[in-house]
């Protein structure tokens, strides 16, 4: 096997800055968890069937297990960490979810969140449920069945209302 | 579930990329990396060389001229199937795409690598294909233009060269009064498709004028059924859409973990009668 | 009948009523206080902990089910650079003793690697410890294994035969354990009863598949020889001394560190593998390691698949619907190893005759070893296999006497005024008022809307089915469960304590410490808030939750069997009224007051009617820590209570077995009515309607419960429907990543609507019963009741899963 050197990445998460040398077949999720310790992002399949480390990539979701982290240089990235006030305390979607237990072990939370925010900010009245449904189909949660999901999400969308 | 190392290229002119395609023998073109990536996680690949060609200028144009639609090798899944001037003269191009994964995948996931990748269960196989486009592929020695039923010659497998890559897919128009329908069946909401009809009719003086009907996984390609020769002349009502299904006896689809063939036949019988209904129908508002 | 209960158990029950009106905060809908953690990202899972010099490890898995090792050539993989170490089943050899097992059976030996042969797709023959995953996982590549295959042992009744290749040859056949237990006159009331129905069905190995895979981190220090493991399991105070015999080092120098986890549903119920690895590779190179499972590896090699059943099941009945007897004889394929032993069935004879008055059963089991990966536990532990078994029984019964499914229900329900109820088995139900369960869901459902839709669209040919079924609910086990099947246990019976300890700090801040794993996707912090705060009358929010470790912690049996709630509010309850006997102490000596005029009221205690006589408990806690002679005169200083809870009801089978005892005796019930619309072109199958009514006793926090029952639902939706291991004829798993083992989406999966009946214990602290699993103990049993009604024009019987869209076209085929 020959050696294979590192590249340099820039890229801006959460709104910081990072400059890092990673091998090119790092993945973002593990590029994030591991070299930024941003562990909120969280894998499940590690092969892009889960969603459950979705992403914001420029304002997209993406599965940040599929893309490797040399391919983000210049990027800008959101993760679950950006969602609270420095203080920690939740951000209207956060608390949505605390309200209506649209958790339970907590695990595929980061990726439903993420996947949650570009659908509010593209319908921010939330639309119906089956839109909600389709909105985070791409992300599997194993606890919930959903529903508390779709009804934080709802929640969310009616907080953002009533603002 | 790590993939195996590669040298990593990045080329930003097509010019560039096409050159690391011809000087590399075990390269990888990652567009999107929905499919590629996977199978590299799971190491059943493993290329020595990627060449990453997300940053290559002058891919990810899409133009609407006259009915006909031009897209870059690079436009991104979601961008095609949210595009307002395609969905207006090729509907179908939204209907059957938004069965590809998911937003989130469609994201990332491009037409050109979709095509390149030749996945049995592509719907932008069957709609291609469907459609009559023609897919421009270009190497460091030469551009060709093929037909899309020349083009997907296996599961995984085209007619694209070991250096040539993919940069433009071209629809034609679709005569007017033409309709379109698209089904399909997965084991889950968005799996990749066991099966999936994709048909257009088009309708002129009342009857069907012209008819294309393509299956995705009743054949190891997208197969094309002839069903002008049944549909041309006439209404296509229940009696029309069963001389096709009555043609669909002979199918033999592939079995596989997902499905028997036999289960893939009977999708393909009401896949078909559904799609060409919802064609039939939607040609109807097109006249109208 | 009459029950003694433990004095000790009774005492815990005794400040507050079950099912007092007057509760507080059990029964609010409060927010989970554990939840702004995970919502901010900051959940501290098992892969997200990283220790200073931490090596990471990958294992190589067999590609055969069943082949000896002829020679492992490690060399390639020793070379690369970044490699610390490769391990094989020689060094396991050498160095460790063979895997913890429950089985009784020391012809069955599990080993962390294999060491001759592997007996299972997916087995581990050798590890790579290197300085990263990624290099791991090239390691693993480079090892070079030759392997003699041997025939696959896959067909449980083929590997009784005579003949059969063997799983395990020191064992001698690969039928590890058969036994029929009977109850009651089950011949004579077959002979008696008018008519009987038989049904052979099958029930297929799937997973619990938590989105959080197994993981654990070793980490061994020289210096002092205490080896620390960090793990997301369960049951880390349990069966420590079982990890420690394993690895062969004193348990006093075993330290098990609690991690959340991911989910678990069973996979990480005493997840004996991956801690015991880690905590290995650690001795073995003399650095932290982390070893996580990847997703191909737990679906291939995780601690527990789910039951995989073939059963030949008989109900006897008369002519007017009234249930007589019940004779099930099953095969179970626990794979290649029994690492629970036959416990599964134990679970399943707690409630083997469902909510319904059947006086005679008899229960035959052969457990069969086979050349797949080994059984264990999966929400509901054998239990839900035997609800879907007797409500298919019941749905075959009303099917051939044309009787409608909810009549027969009902008329066989056991009455209200029949608690606590002996079932033939000898486990009791505490308590339960069914028909106030059933008529609170017909009139929720509309079921006579319901048929009358059905029946309209079926004449327009649509393919609309309803779905009723019922089930029970056991919660918290007695490990007698684990032994019964034996004639001698192997070893002591014991309670499955959980304990609490409460310390109030000089600041009056409460601390509670629980002593079994930390969070698994329950809810254990809210539970203790809630029960601190009804004890205490302050905010639950208030409360700080902590973990011991497994060097501090008390006797502790963790979540499994939904036993966590009922259990930890009876430590916590213990532990609050000693503590409060102390503050009352405390408060009368000081406010020159009786200890009977007190109350806890504002975050304080007070004299009743004297809203101005009262002391935070800031103050009591001052004075017991720092103000000794503010003290009554004989007491010490301090403010710190502990309590372990033992399981408050449980009785000794007796000698031949024909009665169990109590083993899992707080018992929920259920009913859930569902209609379906299929697609019998495609196979797809859409809710219309889903309702659901669950009696869990009291309820602590309805939104929680809500959460538990809705998962569960689906999660039993995806056994129903979607999910099994599909082997090939060589026992290769096929599906062995997410692309092809499909669990449901937010789009296969209904809305439903919850109600609640509230039927308290009157064993538990404030009457509750567990209720984690009883949505999956009824989805399989309702899908198939409501697909195979919507195909009844086909004339489908339903007897196998999972309910494939393959199957229902082919039904719907003709074929």
């Amino acid at each position: 096997m020959s050696t294979i050197e590192n590249q340099l990445v820039t890229v801006t998460v959460n709104g910081r800055t990072y400059e890092r040398a990673v091998e090119p077949r790092k993945a973002l999720s593990d590029f994030l968890r591991e070299d930024l310790e941003l562990t909120g992002t969280h894998v499940a399949c590690e092969h892009g069937f889960c969603g459950v480390c979705n992403i914001l990539l420029d304002g997209q979701t993406v599965r940040s297990c599929l893309l490797f982290a040399v391919q983000v240089d210049g990027a800008s990235i959101e993760t679950v960490e950006s969602l609270a006030a420095p203080d920690g305390t939740l951000n209207a979607l956060q608390q949505a979810f605390n309200d209506n237990a649209g958790l339970q072990c907590g695990y595929c939370t980061p990726g439903m969140l993420m996947t949650a925010k570009e659908y509010l900010d593209a319908n921010p009245d939330g639309g119906t449920d089956d839109q909600i449904r389709e909105a985070i189909s791409g992300v599997l949660c194993r606890c919930t069945g959903y529903q508390q999901i779709v009804e934080s999400i709802r929640a969310a969308a009616s907080a953002g209302k009533g603002a | 579930m790590k993939p195996a190392p590669f040298t990593y290229h990045a080329p930003t002119t097509i010019e560039q990329a096409l050159g690391l395609l011809a000087s590399e023998p075990d390269a990888r073109v990652l567009a999107g990396g929905q499919s590629l990536v996977p199978r590299m996680r799971l190491r059943v690949e493993k290329p020595a060389t990627i060449i990453d060609i997300n940053r290559v200028v002058g891919l990810d144009g899409i133009s609407v001229d006259a009915g006909a639609v031009t897209v870059g090798a690079l436009v991104r899944q979601q961008t095609l199937v949210t595009h307002d001037g395609v969905a207006a003269v090729h509907p179908l191009l939204r209907e059957a795409g938004s069965y590809a994964g998911f937003h989130t995948t469609r994201h990332r996931g491009t037409v050109g690598g979709s095509i390149a990748f030749a996945a049995p269960w592509a719907e932008l196989a069957a709609t291609t294909t469907l459609l009559g486009a023609t897919i421009t592929v270009r190497s460091t020695k030469a551009q060709r233009t093929l037909a899309a039923k020349d083009f997907f010659l296996g599961p995984n497998q085209t007619a694209l060269a070991a250096d040539e890559l993919v940069t433009e897919v071209q629809f034609p128009p679709a005569p007017a009064g033409t309709g379109f329908g698209f089904h399909e069946a997965s084991p889950r909401y968005r799996d990749y498709a066991t099966a999936a009809a994709a048909a257009s009719i088009t309708i002129a003086d009342g009857v069907c004028s012209s008819a294309a009907l393509v299956l995705l996984r009743a054949a190891p390609t997208p197969l094309s059924i002839d069903v002008a020769s049944m549909l041309v002349g006439r209404v296509v009502d229940d009696a029309a859409i069963e001389d096709v299904v009555q043609s669909l006896a002979g199918l033999d689809p592939p079995t596989d973990i997902e499905a028997s063939g036999a289960h893939r036949r009977r999708l393909a019988v009401t896949l078909t009668r559904r799609a060409l209904a919802d064609a039939w129908v939607n040609a109807q508002e097109a006249v109208a | 009948m009459e029950i003694e209960q433990d004095p000790n158990a009774s005492r815990i029950a005794g400040d507050t009523a079950p099912g007092d009106a007057g509760l507080r905060w059990i029964g609010k809908s409060i927010n989970r206080v554990e939840d702004p953690r995970f919502l901010r990202g900051e959940g501290r899972y098992i892969d997200d902990i990283t220790l200073p010099n931490m090596l990471h490890a990958a294992i190589k898995r067999s590609p055969h089910a069943h082949a000896r090792i002829k020679s492992i050539d490690t060399s390639k993989a020793e070379a690369l650079p970044g490699v610390v170490r490769v391990l094989t089943g020689q060094d396991v050899k050498e160095h460790a003793n063979p895997l913890p097992s429950f089985s009784m059976n020391p012809g069955i030996q599990h080993d962390m690697i294999a060491i001759e042969k592997v007996r299972h797709y997916g087995e581990c023959v050798a590890v790579v410890v290197a300085e990263n995953r990624y290099i791991a996982e090239d390691a693993c590549d480079l090892i070079e294994i030759e392997y003699e295959v041997l025939p696959a042992v896959l067909d449980p009744l083929k590997a009784r035969e005579e003949g059969s290749p063997l799983v395990h040859e020191a064992l001698g056949k690969n039928e590890a354990y058969s036994r029929t237990f009977s109850f009651g006159e089950v011949d004579k009331a077959f002979d008696e009863a008018a008519r009987s129905v038989t049904v052979d069905l099958y029930w297929p190995r799937s997973t619990g598949m938590p989105m959080d895979t197994n993981g654990a981190i070793g980490d061994y220090d020289a210096g002092t020889g205490v080896l620390t493991i960090h793990a997301n399991s369960m049951n880390f105070t349990y069966f420590l001394w079982l990890i420690a015999g394993t690895l062969k080092i004193p348990s006093a120098k075993l330290k098990i560190v609690p991690v959340v986890a991911g989910g678990s549903f069973g996979s990480k119920f005493f997840m004996h593998k991956v801690p015991t690895f880690a905590g290995w590779l650690s001795l073995m190179v003399g650095k932290p390691v982390k070893y996580i499972e990847d997703r191909v590896t737990h679906i291939v090699n995780n601690d527990h698949a789910g039951s995989d059943r073939r059963y030949k099941a008989e109900l006897a009945f008369e002519d007017d619907g009234t249930f007589q007897a019940l004779r099930i004889d099953c095969v179970d394929d626990y794979g290649a190893y029994l690492q629970f032993g036959v416990g599964t069935h134990g679970n399943a004879l707690s409630q083997i005759c469902g909510p319904y008055t059947i006086d005679h059963v008899e229960y035959s089991l052969a457990a069969v070893l086979t050349n797949k990966n080994q059984q264990g536990a999966y929400r509901g532990f054998g239990a839900e296999v035997s609800n879907w078994i007797l409500e298919r029984l019941v749905d075959h019964a009303a099917h051939d006497l044309g009787m409608d499914r909810v009549e027969i229900r009902r008329k066989n329900l056991i009455q209200a005024d029949a608690f606590p109820y002996r079932t033939p088995t000898g486990n009791i139900y505490d308590s339960g008022n069914y028909p106030g369960v059933l008529d609170k869901v017909l009139a929720d459902f509309d079921y006579d809307y319901w048929v009358k839709y059905r029946d309209d669209a079926r004449k327009e040919g649509r393919h609309v089915g309803i779905g009723v079924v019922a089930s029970q609910e056991r919660s918290v086990f007695s490990s007698t469960e684990f032994w019964f099947w034996f004639d001698e246990p192997a070893f002591s019976p014991t309670s499955s304590p959980e304990s609490a300890s409460i310390q109030i700090e000089p600041t009056g801040q409460i601390v509670v410490t629980l002593h079994s794993q930390a969070m698994w996707g329950n809810s254990p912090e809210t539970v203790v808030s809630q029960v601190i705060a009804e004890e205490f009358d302050v905010d639950p929010t208030s409360v700080v939750i902590t973990y011991a470790d497994s060097q501090h912690a008390l006797p502790g049996t963790g979540p499994g069997g939904s036993r966590y709630t009922v259990m930890v509010s009876g430590a916590v309850a213990g532990a609050a009224s000693q503590m409060k006997d102390k503050i009352k102490r405390i408060a009368a000596n000081k406010l020159e007051a009786a200890e009977g005029d007190l109350e806890f009221r504002d975050g304080g205690v007070g004299v009743k009617g004297a809203p101005d006589k009262q002391l935070s408990l800031s103050d009591i806690a001052m004075m017991a820590y720092m103000f000794k002679l503010d003290l009554p005169p004989d007491m010490e200083s301090g403010l710190a209570t502990q309590w372990t809870y033992d399981h408050p009801l449980t009785t000794l089978p007796n000698a031949d077995r024909s009665d169990l005892g109590m083993f899992y005796p707080f018992v929920g019930h259920a009913w859930h009515m569902a209609v379906v619309e299929v697609d019998p072109g495609t196979g797809r199958v859409e809710f219309l309607r889903y309702s659901a009514v669950h009696d869990a006793g009291t309820v602590v926090n309805p939104k929680t419960l809500n959460g538990q029952i809705i998962g569960g639902t689906v999660q039993g939706l995806g056994t129903a429907m979607l999910e099994e291991y599909i082997y090939d004829d060589q026992g290769r798993v096929l599906n062995e990543n997410f692309e092809h083992y499909h669990l449901p989406s937010s789009m296969d999966v209904p809305t439903m609507t919850i109600g609640h009946q509230e039927t308290p214990s009157p064993y538990t602290a404030y009457g509750i019963k567990g209720a984690g699993e009883g949505g999956r103990m009824l989805t399989p049993a309702i899908m198939s009741a409501a697909v195979e009604d919507a195909l009844s024009p086909y004339g489908v019987r339903i007897t196998s899963l999972p309910i494939s869209a393959e199957q229902i076209v082919a039904w719907a085929a003709g074929d």
